[in-house]
């Protein structure tokens, strides 16, 4: 099972994929919201269930990301989880509006992360093979 | 500057006569980490000079702090899950059929630490209760009074906001202030916290429909256990529901509860399960139903009333 | 907003309390950091700028060495390159600044973490708020930079 960690900066990118790869999944990444939609086209048969995504990434942000997908029926099923600094109450609403199931605020714990990921029942080893 | 085993008898003896908290021999590291700032802070002495100084007539108020540095105050929002799960599937609507008339529960979060578990049942009944027209009043209670205290002012770091609390939940009850989030007065307003040692006999209390008395057991011996249940079973209604930790059961301990399975959590009961006096409370224990993305089942999946 | 009033909407408390969850969350306070490469000298410069109703930068300074023992540790990796480097201390500003936006009038925009070898040399804001963590010994400087009332267009990044 895939998971896709969407951020500009490789560190995050390592630190997000080392603990989904510890929970068993496949991790594609992408330093950008363009690059990560390209990811999602080519991988269309086998989609993620899961992508992380930061806000502020050059190129195209996360939030146009989150929209991307959203306008795209096809996408319905990939799990969207916003991990970034952005911390104001106003940008998680907006981000919720816009179509992400869940908002990390970083810095974070490890547990927080799993706890997350437990909520919204992406663990791979259940649901969908 | 390590802990001498006199020291470390006095101290567990401490913690086990003030709050039934069982530290075995093993646990001197514990007592190291939890005493070694309070014995810092008392002078440069070292740490079994303070257990000297605990002992003598002037160390009443600080033999308090030793009790309340040695509970462990780990916590989250929607712990465990699960419970929640059947609280909302199957627990809420049953209640809701037999306090018809009163309309009004009433809930205990018995060892509540800094809230969290008080304030997720809040958020839940302010969805699926408190919108019919009922009252909720939750006690939460803790022995140590800094948690009570927490518990009272609903201000949580970011750090502990994340755990556990789905972020819709989050922005919809909570308020940014500063680097932390305050809980919404709507919430606040159903909670009242107070200083309760689970230990000792229990104050003048309302009946319980609900009560929550999670990962505190796990802390005491078996008689104190036996004793603890025995007198949260009189503070119930022969109805209501007892909500225990993944570690916690009364198998074996107190064998006066109803068990009823759910999914994979089992109910406990003070009365024997009686089918709802009104309306249609689940007649035959089911699996939970799948879990939903907003952290909370739709209201209408089990029409209540 | 005032051109000399320079209050911080941020405190060196606030400063001290994100930087601490930061560290924390980087799993950076866990056992004793290991003794940073006395080989390595010189002082990395790590900015981001907020832009909107509020504008300034959030900057932090950390010395080359303590900079490479913080990248291994969030890399779980001993085998780390200047590249490494200058993207985990980015990241570092760019949580911390993401924070201290949040403490700041609403309605900011965060800019992208640029990591630098030299503090530039002109005076292009008033520092208005200051706190130092520490790493293995070594201190990690914070500050924010206040560049209200003052014409933008002139200004550049501190960093
Ligand atoms: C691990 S926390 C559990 C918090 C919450 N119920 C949960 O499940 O997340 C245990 C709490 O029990 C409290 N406690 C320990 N001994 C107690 C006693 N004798 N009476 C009341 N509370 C006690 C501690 O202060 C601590 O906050």
């Amino acid at each position: 099972m895939h998971a896709l960690v969407i951020d500009d900066s490789r560190t995050m990118r390592m630190m997000l994929a080392r603990q989904l790869e510890h929970l068993g999944f496949e991790v594609l990444q992408a330093g950008d919201g363009q690059q990560a939609l390209e990811v999602l086209a080519s991988n269309r048969d086998d989609l993620p269930v899961l992508a992380t995504v930061d806000w502020n990434m050059p190129v195209m942000n996360g939030l146009d990301f989150v929209k991307a997908v959203r306008a795209d029926n096809g996408l319905r099923d990939v799990t969207l989880m916003m991990v970034t600094t952005e911390a104001e109450q106003g940008q998680i609403v907006r981000a919720l509006a816009a179509g992400a199931h869940e908002y990390l605020i970083k810095p974070f714990s490890a547990e927080a992360f799993v706890d997350k990921l437990d909520y919204l029942g992406v663990k791979p080893g259940r649901g969908a093979a | 500057m390590s802990l001498s085993s006199q020291s470390f008898a006095y101290v567990a003896d401490l913690v086990r006569r003030e709050a039934a908290i069982v530290l075995e021999p093993g646990k001197e590291y514990l007592v190291e980490a939890r005493l070694q700032p309070l014995a810092r802070a008392h002078g440069p002495a070292g740490i079994d000079a303070y257990v000297a100084f605990l002992q003598s007539p002037g160390g009443y108020g600080a033999r308090a702090e030793v009790v309340e540095a040695l509970t462990t105050n780990e916590t989250s929002w929607f712990r465990d899950r699960e419970p929640f799960d059947v609280l909302v599937s199957h627990v809420i609507p049953d209640l809701l059929a037999r306090t018809a008339t009163r309309r009004k529960i009433t809930v205990w979060s018995a060892a509540c630490s800094s809230g969290q578990e008080a304030y997720t049942i809040a958020m839940l009944m302010a969805e699926h209760v408190v919108p019919r027209g009922w009252q909720v009043e939750i006690l939460a209670t803790d022995i140590a009074p800094g948690m009570v205290a927490r518990t009272r002012e609903g201000r949580y770091s970011q750090l502990e906001i994340g755990r556990g609390l789905p972020a819709p939940l989050m922005v919809k009850h909570f308020q940014r202030v500063g680097t932390q989030w305050q809980v919404s007065d709507q919430l606040r307003s159903m909670v009242r916290a107070q200083v309760l040692n689970l230990a000792a006999p229990l104050p003048l209390m309302p009946v319980f429909d609900l009560v929550f008395l999670r990962n505190v057991l796990i802390y005491f011996d078996q008689p104190t256990k036996r004793s603890v249940l025995g007198r949260v079973r009189k503070a119930m209604s022969p109805e209501g529901y007892l909500f225990l930790g993944g570690a916690e059961t009364t198998l074996g301990i107190d064998e006066s509860w109803h068990r009823t399975p759910v999914g994979r959590l089992t109910l406990n009961r003070p009365g024997p399960p009686a089918t709802a006096a009104t309306g249609a409370a689940p007649a035959a224990p089911a699996a939970p139903p799948p879990r939903t993305f907003s952290g909370v089942s739709p209201a209408t999946r089990q029409k209540a009333i | 907003m005032s051109a000399f009033a320079q209050e911080s909407p941020v405190t060196p408390e606030d400063l001290q309390l994100l930087g601490g969850d930061v560290l924390a969350a980087f799993l950076l306070d866990h056992d004793r950091p290991g003794d940073p490469d006395h080989g390595r000298s010189g002082v990395l410069h790590a900015s981001v700028s907020v832009r909107g109703a509020w504008n300034g930068w959030i900057t932090l300074e950390v010395s080359r060495a303590a900079a490479h023992d913080l990248t291994r540790r969030m890399l779980h990796d001993d085998d780390v390159d200047d590249d490494d480097v200058r993207d985990a201390v980015g990241e570092l500003v760019n949580v911390l600044g993401g924070n201290v936006k949040s403490l700041l009038v609403d309605g900011c925009v965060l800019g992208l973490p640029e990591v630098t070898d030299h503090q530039h040399p002109d005076q292009p804001s008033v520092e208005i708020c200051r706190t130092e963590l520490w790493w293995a010994d070594h201190p990690v400087t914070v500050r924010v930079w206040s560049a209200e009332g003052r014409d933008l267009h002139s200004l550049r990044s501190p960093a």
